[in-house]
């Protein structure tokens, strides 16, 4: 029976959202954007997080890398070298637990070229273990080897991004090519898998790697120093990098209060990275969307206001004919929820096209779960009692007689 | 049973104030109406007849004296206790009808069943056959806005009926109406008191008056 009753006041509160239609749009729009927001920001911060463990294992959990300069020179954008192959080895021989170094020096804005295609690129000099050390899969022909590494050979393997802008997007076509890179032709022995992550305004999949050895004499004409060093350990990490640090220090000649002359960075850095970079996201997205709410809230309660003297004579029929005080109560508070709910939905649905609009056009992680769908719906429902509250208890408060004859 | 009056005012008296200054609407009114008796009560505009209707429709408390109804002292009954009486035991026909404009005639005679906590079985059925036979079979889901000011009324009529009521409290129900559909509209409320509904009309004329069995004059809040 009271449940028969709740179908009725629904259906009486439906009725009344129909025929008040405009009133009902201006709310409905109000709560569609406010939820728009708040479901960018749970999206983009669930995506953060997603990539963030992403990355997390790309970087690998027990990895460390080590660049040359310190942390003061980096933040100034000074490029030092301090780091050589002896550092490296050093590393694998003394530290125990390293099970795993590699090499790494970039050659910043290295342009490729082949016939009338021009495109500007990260250059990567490494070992053949950088591809499985950082998780790379070749997708098209071949990684380079060993030998290539000892003979100095020209030779590449391109990023999916590389494909797109020089290949035209066709992985096979660019197999067996010879292409400029900084005007130095190489051969092009494979084509890396795509990861299809961004990193800030970063690209993974746009990078070419060459044998570092071929880089360090043939573009860089450099024959002691190195980029970074990636290095892997068993057992307690924060212990190792502390080894690592004295080992270094020893080794450059630093000693008591001098900084270190390199800095390293974990999983957990590139972590706090990417976090710092979406935080400005859910800032702007939280302020505006907080204020939207509030406003599509206020714009309810005061159309919600104007509604019930509006409708005084349809308040006093209901009391004539025996709606209690509670009745009109829960009547306006189910007119705003039905009204918030479908403005949520209306919001859900215009922030996957605002999601899609995002993951296409920038390089901000967006991800839809089911939570999004819980946490509009609580949102909604409590916008909608909070606006409905104050106007159906001035309905219900309503003398009958005075509503009836006014 | 018949000698127990199924409305009952003692001493009742209605003041409100305007600004600072009391005016007494009612000064004491006492009346009884018992079940199946068709009363009307004429009176000026000013006279209190409507005050006197509200308060015996329950849609207003008097400042003081007593009411009982069938018997039971309601003169202290609370807003939700009241609301029942009304949902219940009267069924109110107004002078300018009240239907709630966006909703079709159907539902506008169903709406006192909402608020019904007896349960009516086929109330859809039930709200059609009183329209029926109120002559709107073919006006059923036509809005208010549709509707003649007659067929308003039957309308309105059969919204009254719908809880089985025992009384029915009609404002001045031809006032809004021509002469041919007031004697219409008065000839379906009679038929209703024959068929054993308390009727009570509030009006001016003396013609509409005359339709029922008691006339009561009110005059300056009194009963003359």
């Amino acid at each position: 029976m009271e449940k028969l009753f709740k179908i009725r006041l629904l259906n009486q509160a439906f009725k009344a959202i129909i025929s008040y239609s405009l009133r009902s749009f201006f709310c409905l729009i109000g709560i569609a954007l406010g939820i728009l927001s708040i479901t960018l920001i749970i999206a983009s911060i669930e995506g953060a997080n997603k990539k963030a463990l992403q990355l997390f294992s790309d970087f690998g959990p027990d990895a460390i890398l080590i660049f040359s300069g310190s942390e003061q020179m980096r933040t100034a954008r000074i490029r030092a070298n301090t780091l050589t192959l002896e550092d490296m080895n050093a590393i694998k021989e003394y530290i125990t637990g390293c099970y795993e170094t590699i090499p790494m020096t970039p050659v910043r804005n290295m342009t490729v070229s082949y016939g009338d295609k021009k495109w500007r690129t990260l250059g990567v000099g490494s070992t053949i273990e950088y591809f499985t050390s950082w998780g790379w899969r070749i997708s098209d022909g071949n990684s380079f080897t060993q030998e290539d590494i000892e003979q100095y050979n020209n030779i590449a393997v391109i990023g999916q991004e590389i494909v797109k802008q020089v290949f035209n997007g066709d992985p096979q076509s660019a197999i067996g090519k010879t292409i400029l890179l900084n005007n130095k032709p190489f051969y092009v022995a494979g084509v890396l898998k795509e990861r299809g992550i961004s990193f800030g305004s970063m690209v993974l999949d746009d990078r070419i790697i060459m044998p570092i050895t071929t880089v360090m004499r043939e573009m860089l004409n450099e024959r002691k120093y190195i980029g970074a060093i990636r290095a892997r350990f068993y057992g307690d990490l924060a212990t190792k990098i502390n080894d690592v640090v004295e080992l270094l220090r020893q080794r450059h000649g630093l000693k008591g209060e001098m900084p270190n002359d390199f800095t390293i960075r974990t999983a957990e850095d590139a972590k706090q990275f990417l976090l710092v970079l979406q935080g400005t996201l859910v800032l702007f997205l939280g302020i505006t969307g907080s204020i939207s709410l509030i406003v599509g809230g206020f714009v309810m309660a005061n159309l919600f206001m104007i509604s019930v003297q509006e409708r005084s004579a349809e308040i006093g029929i209901r009391r004539a004919f025996g709606a209690k005080k509670h009745h009109i109560i829960l009547q306006i508070l189910l007119e705003c929820i039905m009204i918030s709910l479908a403005g949520s939905i209306l919001g859900l649905l215009l922030s996957f096209i605002a999601g899609k609009l995002i993951i296409a056009y920038t390089t901000i992680p967006i991800f839809f779960s089911h939570k999004i769908f819980w946490i509009t719906a609580l949102v909604a429902t409590s916008v909608g009692v909070i606006s409905g509250l104050y106007p159906a208890r001035r309905a219900a408060s309503l003398n009958p007689v005075e509503a009836l004859f006014a | 049973m018949e000698n127990i009056p199924i409305i009952e005012l003692k001493n009742i008296k209605k003041s409100f104030f305007i600004g600072n200054k009391e005016i007494e609407v009612l000064k004491g009114i006492d009346l009884k109406i018992y079940k199946k008796e068709s009363i009307a009560i004429i009176g000026q505009s000013g006279s209190g007849k409507t005050t006197l209707m509200n308060i015996m429709g329950c849609m207003d408390k008097a400042t003081s004296g007593t009411y009982l109804f069938k018997g039971k002292d309601i003169t202290s009954f609370n807003d939700d206790e009241l609301s029942v009486i009304r949902n219940e035991s009267i069924g109110f026909v107004f002078q300018q009808f009240h239907l709630i404009p966006y909703i079709n005639a159907l539902d506008n005679v169903i709406l006192p069943t909402i608020y019904s906590k007896k349960p009516i079985d086929n109330v859809k059925q039930k709200a059609i056959s009183l329209l029926t036979d109120l002559g709107m079979k073919d006006r059923l889901f036509n809005k208010p806005t549709q509707l003649s000011g007659g067929q308003q009324q039957r309308v309105a009529i059969a919204r009254a009926l719908i809880n089985d009521p025992e009384i029915i409290l009609a404002d001045e129900p031809t006032g809004a109406l021509d002469t041919k559909t007031s004697s219409e509209i008065m000839d379906i409320l009679v038929s209703l008191n024959e068929k054993g509904k308390t009727l009570i009309i509030i009006t001016h004329e003396i013609e509409i008056a005359k339709r029922c069995k008691k006339i009561i004059r009110i005059s300056d809040g009194k009963i003359i």
